[in-house]
Protein backbone atom coordinates (compact mmCIF):
# COMPACT_ATOMS: atom_id res chain seq x y z
CA UNK A 1 0.00 0.00 0.00
CA UNK A 2 1.03 3.66 -0.63
CA UNK A 3 1.80 5.67 2.24
CA UNK A 4 0.88 8.82 1.94
CA UNK A 5 2.55 12.14 2.37
CA UNK A 6 1.09 14.40 4.99
CA UNK A 7 1.35 17.35 3.11
CA UNK A 8 -1.11 15.60 0.52
CA UNK A 9 -3.64 15.96 3.22
CA UNK A 10 -2.77 18.88 4.54
CA UNK A 11 -5.58 21.46 3.05
CA UNK A 12 -8.29 18.85 4.10
CA UNK A 13 -6.96 18.92 7.70
CA UNK A 14 -6.85 22.55 7.34
CA UNK A 15 -9.89 22.47 6.21
CA UNK A 16 -11.86 20.32 8.48
CA UNK A 17 -10.58 22.08 11.64
CA UNK A 18 -11.74 25.78 10.05
CA UNK A 19 -14.87 24.12 9.71
CA UNK A 20 -14.71 22.75 13.35
CA UNK A 21 -14.18 26.48 14.15
CA UNK A 22 -17.08 27.63 13.00
CA UNK A 23 -19.43 24.80 15.07
CA UNK A 24 -21.41 27.37 17.50
CA UNK A 25 -21.51 26.48 20.86
CA UNK A 26 -24.78 27.65 21.56
CA UNK A 27 -25.96 28.98 25.19
CA UNK A 28 -27.12 26.68 28.12
CA UNK A 29 -30.25 24.92 27.26
CA UNK A 30 -32.15 25.04 31.04
CA UNK A 31 -35.29 23.57 29.32
CA UNK A 32 -33.29 20.51 27.80
CA UNK A 33 -31.61 19.96 30.81
CA UNK A 34 -34.47 20.00 32.87
CA UNK A 35 -36.43 17.67 30.59
CA UNK A 36 -33.51 15.20 30.39
CA UNK A 37 -32.65 15.32 33.98
CA UNK A 38 -36.23 14.45 34.70
CA UNK A 39 -35.88 11.56 32.70
CA UNK A 40 -32.97 10.50 34.02
CA UNK A 41 -34.55 10.70 37.81
CA UNK A 42 -37.22 8.60 36.42
CA UNK A 43 -34.39 5.94 35.65
CA UNK A 44 -32.58 6.57 38.44
CA UNK A 45 -35.83 5.72 40.76
CA UNK A 46 -36.68 2.71 38.73
CA UNK A 47 -33.61 1.14 39.22
CA UNK A 48 -34.09 1.89 42.88
CA UNK A 49 -36.61 -0.56 42.57
CA UNK A 50 -35.48 -3.23 40.24
CA UNK A 51 -34.82 -6.08 43.23
CA UNK A 52 -38.76 -5.64 44.13
CA UNK A 53 -39.47 -5.32 40.49
CA UNK A 54 -37.74 -8.31 39.47
CA UNK A 55 -39.91 -10.44 41.49
CA UNK A 56 -42.87 -9.98 39.34
CA UNK A 57 -41.44 -11.93 36.57
CA UNK A 58 -40.12 -14.52 38.56
CA UNK A 59 -43.24 -15.26 40.43
CA UNK A 60 -44.89 -15.20 37.20
CA UNK A 61 -42.61 -17.93 35.47
CA UNK A 62 -43.09 -20.19 39.34
CA UNK A 63 -46.89 -19.75 38.44
CA UNK A 64 -46.98 -20.66 34.66
CA UNK A 65 -44.54 -24.02 36.15
CA UNK A 66 -47.10 -25.26 38.42
CA UNK A 67 -49.78 -24.50 36.08
CA UNK A 68 -48.21 -26.55 33.66
CA UNK A 69 -47.28 -29.38 36.12
CA UNK A 70 -50.49 -29.60 37.59
CA UNK A 71 -51.85 -29.74 34.24
CA UNK A 72 -49.53 -33.01 33.15
CA UNK A 73 -50.04 -34.94 36.98
CA UNK A 74 -53.62 -34.36 36.64
CA UNK A 75 -54.81 -36.35 33.69
CA UNK A 76 -57.35 -34.74 31.37
CA UNK A 77 -60.19 -37.83 32.17
CA UNK A 78 -60.38 -36.73 35.28
CA UNK A 79 -61.53 -33.06 34.74
CA UNK A 80 -63.75 -34.34 31.98
CA UNK A 81 -64.91 -37.40 34.14
CA UNK A 82 -68.89 -37.58 33.84
CA UNK A 83 -71.00 -41.20 34.37
CA UNK A 84 -71.44 -42.92 31.24
CA UNK A 85 -73.28 -46.05 30.51
CA UNK A 86 -71.69 -48.44 28.30
CA UNK A 87 -74.27 -49.73 25.42
CA UNK A 88 -76.21 -52.71 26.53
CA UNK A 89 -75.72 -51.68 30.34
CA UNK A 90 -79.02 -51.22 32.33
CA UNK A 91 -80.38 -47.76 32.91
CA UNK A 92 -79.31 -45.93 36.24
CA UNK A 93 -82.66 -46.17 38.75
CA UNK A 94 -84.53 -42.67 38.19
CA UNK A 95 -85.55 -40.04 40.91
CA UNK A 96 -89.31 -41.34 42.05
CA UNK A 97 -91.45 -39.29 39.78
CA UNK A 98 -94.56 -38.48 41.60
CA UNK A 99 -96.96 -41.09 41.24
CA UNK A 100 -99.73 -39.07 39.65
CA UNK A 101 -100.93 -35.99 38.45
CA UNK A 102 -103.70 -33.99 39.67
CA UNK A 103 -105.61 -35.39 36.66
CA UNK A 104 -105.38 -38.66 37.51
CA UNK A 105 -106.48 -38.09 40.84
CA UNK A 106 -109.62 -36.17 39.44
CA UNK A 107 -110.05 -39.51 37.09
CA UNK A 108 -109.46 -41.93 39.88
CA UNK A 109 -112.21 -39.68 42.34
CA UNK A 110 -114.35 -39.67 39.14
CA UNK A 111 -114.07 -43.95 39.64
CA UNK A 112 -114.61 -43.71 42.92
CA UNK A 113 -113.43 -43.81 46.44
CA UNK A 114 -112.11 -47.13 46.09
CA UNK A 115 -109.72 -45.93 42.84
CA UNK A 116 -108.84 -42.72 44.76
CA UNK A 117 -108.06 -43.97 47.92
CA UNK A 118 -105.71 -46.98 46.36
CA UNK A 119 -104.19 -44.62 44.25
CA UNK A 120 -103.32 -42.31 47.72
CA UNK A 121 -102.12 -45.54 48.95
CA UNK A 122 -99.57 -46.56 46.60
CA UNK A 123 -98.39 -42.59 46.22
CA UNK A 124 -98.40 -42.57 49.98
CA UNK A 125 -96.42 -45.99 50.21
CA UNK A 126 -93.93 -44.55 47.36
CA UNK A 127 -93.16 -40.91 48.93
CA UNK A 128 -93.44 -41.84 53.35
CA UNK A 129 -91.11 -44.28 55.13
CA UNK A 130 -92.92 -47.22 56.13
CA UNK A 131 -93.07 -46.14 59.86
CA UNK A 132 -95.40 -42.95 59.17
CA UNK A 133 -98.09 -43.28 61.44
CA UNK A 134 -100.71 -42.47 58.66
CA UNK A 135 -100.57 -46.18 57.50
CA UNK A 136 -101.40 -47.13 61.00
CA UNK A 137 -104.57 -45.17 60.59
CA UNK A 138 -108.23 -46.93 59.04
CA UNK A 139 -109.92 -44.71 56.77
CA UNK A 140 -113.63 -45.21 57.65
CA UNK A 141 -115.32 -47.74 55.58
CA UNK A 142 -111.55 -49.74 54.63
CA UNK A 143 -109.37 -52.16 56.37
CA UNK A 144 -106.69 -51.82 57.54
CA UNK A 145 -103.71 -51.92 55.47
CA UNK A 146 -101.85 -55.03 55.48
CA UNK A 147 -97.70 -53.54 55.45
CA UNK B 1 -15.68 29.46 17.88
CA UNK B 2 -16.51 26.42 19.85
CA UNK B 3 -14.13 26.64 22.99
CA UNK B 4 -11.87 24.06 24.12
CA UNK B 5 -13.01 20.69 25.23
CA UNK B 6 -12.26 20.37 29.22
CA UNK B 7 -12.51 17.72 30.83
CA UNK B 8 -14.72 17.29 34.05
CA UNK B 9 -13.14 16.83 37.41
CA UNK B 10 -12.52 13.12 38.34
CA UNK B 11 -14.38 13.29 41.89
CA UNK B 12 -17.32 14.90 39.69
CA UNK B 13 -17.55 11.66 37.07
CA UNK B 14 -16.80 8.91 39.95
CA UNK B 15 -20.11 10.18 41.74
CA UNK B 16 -21.62 10.70 38.63
CA UNK B 17 -20.41 6.75 37.97
CA UNK B 18 -21.86 5.38 41.22
CA UNK B 19 -25.00 6.77 39.66
CA UNK B 20 -25.24 10.31 41.92
CA UNK B 21 -28.00 11.93 39.99
CA UNK B 22 -26.68 15.70 40.97
CA UNK B 23 -23.30 15.00 39.91
CA UNK B 24 -24.37 13.84 36.57
CA UNK B 25 -26.95 16.96 36.30
CA UNK B 26 -23.96 18.69 36.57
CA UNK B 27 -21.25 16.73 34.15
CA UNK B 28 -24.05 17.60 31.69
CA UNK B 29 -24.36 21.25 32.63
CA UNK B 30 -21.23 21.96 31.09
CA UNK B 31 -20.65 19.67 28.24
CA UNK B 32 -24.60 20.27 27.10
CA UNK B 33 -23.51 23.90 25.26
CA UNK B 34 -20.66 21.61 23.15
CA UNK B 35 -22.57 19.22 22.73
CA UNK B 36 -25.80 21.20 21.33
CA UNK B 37 -23.63 22.65 19.12
CA UNK B 38 -22.22 19.73 17.73
CA UNK B 39 -25.71 18.18 17.05
CA UNK B 40 -27.08 21.56 15.28
CA UNK B 41 -23.82 21.62 12.96
CA UNK B 42 -25.21 17.45 12.19
CA UNK B 43 -28.78 18.13 12.11
CA UNK B 44 -28.89 22.06 11.40
CA UNK B 45 -32.57 21.83 12.80
CA UNK B 46 -32.76 22.93 16.96
CA UNK B 47 -35.89 20.64 17.55
CA UNK B 48 -33.87 17.56 16.12
CA UNK B 49 -30.60 18.59 17.66
CA UNK B 50 -32.03 18.97 21.51
CA UNK B 51 -33.84 15.51 20.67
CA UNK B 52 -30.31 14.24 19.81
CA UNK B 53 -28.60 15.80 22.74
CA UNK B 54 -31.36 14.55 25.31
CA UNK B 55 -31.05 11.30 23.70
CA UNK B 56 -27.46 11.31 24.21
CA UNK B 57 -27.22 12.53 28.00
CA UNK B 58 -30.05 9.23 28.68
CA UNK B 59 -27.50 6.81 26.84
CA UNK B 60 -24.92 8.43 28.67
CA UNK B 61 -26.50 7.95 32.21
CA UNK B 62 -27.80 4.26 31.03
CA UNK B 63 -23.79 3.29 29.98
CA UNK B 64 -21.96 5.48 32.85
CA UNK B 65 -20.82 2.67 34.59
CA UNK B 66 -18.47 0.94 31.69
CA UNK B 67 -16.96 4.62 31.41
CA UNK B 68 -13.63 3.42 31.99
CA UNK B 69 -11.80 6.41 31.33
CA UNK B 70 -9.41 5.44 28.72
CA UNK B 71 -10.31 8.61 27.04
CA UNK B 72 -11.69 12.33 28.29
CA UNK B 73 -15.67 11.84 28.41
CA UNK B 74 -16.06 14.40 25.65
CA UNK B 75 -14.93 11.99 23.41
CA UNK B 76 -16.90 9.05 24.54
CA UNK B 77 -19.97 11.44 24.55
CA UNK B 78 -19.50 12.31 21.50
CA UNK B 79 -19.30 8.56 20.29
CA UNK B 80 -23.01 8.66 21.89
CA UNK B 81 -23.89 11.31 19.75
CA UNK B 82 -23.07 10.44 16.56
CA UNK B 83 -24.57 6.89 16.88
CA UNK B 84 -27.44 8.35 18.53
CA UNK B 85 -27.82 10.22 15.36
CA UNK B 86 -26.91 7.48 12.80
CA UNK B 87 -29.85 5.85 15.08
CA UNK B 88 -31.92 8.46 14.49
CA UNK B 89 -31.63 8.52 10.87
CA UNK B 90 -31.95 5.36 10.24
CA UNK B 91 -31.61 4.22 6.65
CA UNK B 92 -30.80 7.76 5.74
CA UNK B 93 -27.88 7.61 7.71
CA UNK B 94 -25.94 5.79 4.84
CA UNK B 95 -23.70 7.70 3.06
CA UNK B 96 -24.70 10.54 0.20
CA UNK B 97 -23.82 8.58 -3.12
CA UNK B 98 -20.67 10.48 -4.40
CA UNK B 99 -22.66 10.68 -7.74
CA UNK B 100 -25.21 13.28 -5.88
CA UNK B 101 -22.78 15.15 -4.24
CA UNK B 102 -21.31 15.92 -8.05
CA UNK B 103 -24.27 16.39 -9.75
CA UNK B 104 -25.09 19.18 -6.65
CA UNK B 105 -21.98 20.56 -7.53
CA UNK B 106 -22.15 20.65 -11.67
CA UNK B 107 -25.92 22.55 -10.79
CA UNK B 108 -24.12 25.31 -8.98
CA UNK B 109 -25.29 24.11 -5.35
CA UNK B 110 -21.90 25.20 -3.91
CA UNK B 111 -21.61 28.54 -5.30
CA UNK B 112 -21.70 31.97 -3.40
CA UNK B 113 -25.67 33.22 -4.47
CA UNK B 114 -24.76 36.51 -6.35
CA UNK B 115 -27.97 36.46 -7.30
CA UNK B 116 -29.57 37.13 -4.01
CA UNK B 117 -28.20 38.18 -0.45
CA UNK B 118 -23.52 38.05 -0.26
CA UNK B 119 -23.15 34.78 0.89
CA UNK B 120 -19.70 34.32 3.28
CA UNK B 121 -17.67 32.03 0.92
CA UNK B 122 -16.79 29.87 3.97
CA UNK B 123 -20.22 29.66 5.04
CA UNK B 124 -20.33 27.73 1.09
CA UNK B 125 -17.29 25.91 1.58
CA UNK B 126 -18.09 24.95 5.39
CA UNK B 127 -21.54 23.51 3.38
CA UNK B 128 -19.44 21.62 0.65
CA UNK B 129 -17.15 20.18 3.64
CA UNK B 130 -20.39 19.01 5.45
CA UNK B 131 -22.26 17.74 1.77
CA UNK B 132 -18.34 16.07 1.28
CA UNK B 133 -18.57 14.28 4.79
CA UNK B 134 -21.61 12.72 3.98
CA UNK B 135 -20.44 11.12 1.01
CA UNK B 136 -18.05 8.95 3.14
CA UNK B 137 -18.48 5.63 4.73
CA UNK B 138 -19.84 5.98 8.18
CA UNK B 139 -16.66 4.28 9.72
CA UNK B 140 -15.10 6.75 7.98
CA UNK B 141 -17.07 9.63 9.05
CA UNK B 142 -16.88 8.75 12.97
CA UNK B 143 -13.27 8.99 12.65
CA UNK B 144 -12.36 12.51 11.24
CA UNK B 145 -15.45 13.98 12.82
CA UNK B 146 -13.70 12.29 16.73
CA UNK B 147 -10.01 13.92 15.61
CA UNK B 148 -11.02 17.42 13.91
CA UNK B 149 -14.78 18.18 15.34
CA UNK B 150 -14.17 16.46 19.23
CA UNK B 151 -10.44 16.94 18.98
CA UNK B 152 -9.50 13.40 20.28
CA UNK B 153 -6.14 12.36 19.36
CA UNK B 154 -5.67 8.73 18.02
CA UNK B 155 -4.86 7.00 20.43
CA UNK B 156 -8.35 8.37 21.83
CA UNK B 157 -10.20 7.54 19.29
CA UNK B 158 -9.19 3.67 19.41
CA UNK B 159 -10.21 3.67 23.55
CA UNK B 160 -13.32 5.35 22.16
CA UNK B 161 -14.51 3.09 19.44
CA UNK B 162 -12.83 -0.25 20.68
CA UNK B 163 -10.40 -0.48 17.74
CA UNK B 164 -6.75 -0.31 17.68
CA UNK B 165 -4.49 2.90 16.85
CA UNK B 166 -3.15 1.65 13.16
CA UNK B 167 -7.44 1.20 12.38
CA UNK B 168 -7.69 4.68 13.11
CA UNK B 169 -4.50 6.19 11.45
CA UNK B 170 -5.85 4.23 8.26
CA UNK B 171 -9.12 5.42 8.44
CA UNK B 172 -8.30 9.11 9.00
CA UNK B 173 -5.81 8.51 5.73
CA UNK B 174 -8.22 7.04 3.63
CA UNK B 175 -10.88 9.37 4.52
CA UNK B 176 -8.65 12.63 4.05
CA UNK B 177 -7.60 11.32 0.71
CA UNK B 178 -11.17 10.54 -0.44
CA UNK B 179 -11.90 14.00 1.00
CA UNK B 180 -9.25 15.45 -1.08
CA UNK B 181 -10.38 13.25 -4.34
CA UNK B 182 -13.84 14.50 -3.85
CA UNK B 183 -12.91 18.34 -3.40
CA UNK B 184 -10.73 18.04 -6.32
CA UNK B 185 -13.42 16.79 -8.69
CA UNK B 186 -16.09 19.52 -7.29
CA UNK B 187 -13.41 21.96 -8.46
CA UNK B 188 -13.17 20.50 -11.06
CA UNK B 189 -16.63 20.44 -12.23
CA UNK B 190 -17.33 24.10 -11.04
CA UNK B 191 -14.52 25.35 -13.38
CA UNK B 192 -16.83 23.76 -15.92
CA UNK B 193 -19.43 25.17 -15.02
CA UNK B 194 -18.16 28.16 -14.74
CA UNK B 195 -16.27 28.30 -18.28
CA UNK B 196 -18.54 25.90 -20.64
CA UNK B 197 -16.55 26.43 -23.41
CA UNK B 198 -13.67 24.80 -22.34
CA UNK B 199 -15.26 21.93 -20.51
CA UNK B 200 -12.99 18.81 -20.58
CA UNK B 201 -14.53 15.61 -19.68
Amino acid sequence: MKTPTPDNDQSMRDALQRDAARVPAPAFDAALHYTTMRRVRALADAKSTTPRLRLAPALAAAGVLALCAIITLWPPEALLRTPRNKPGSPLPPQAAAPRASLLAYQAAANEGEAALFTMLDRDATALLPASSPIFNVTLPGTTAPDL
Amino acid sequence: MSPAPTEPSADLLALARGGDVAAFSQLMEELQPRLLGQALAFCGDRHRAQDLVQETMIAAWKGLPRFDGSCRFFTWLYVILLRQHRRALGWFSRRLPLATLEQQAAAGRFEPDTAGEPQDDGAVEAELLRAMLTALPARHREVVRLRFYAEASEAEIAAALGISPGTVKSRLHHALTKLRRMKEKVNQLRGAAHSPTDTKV
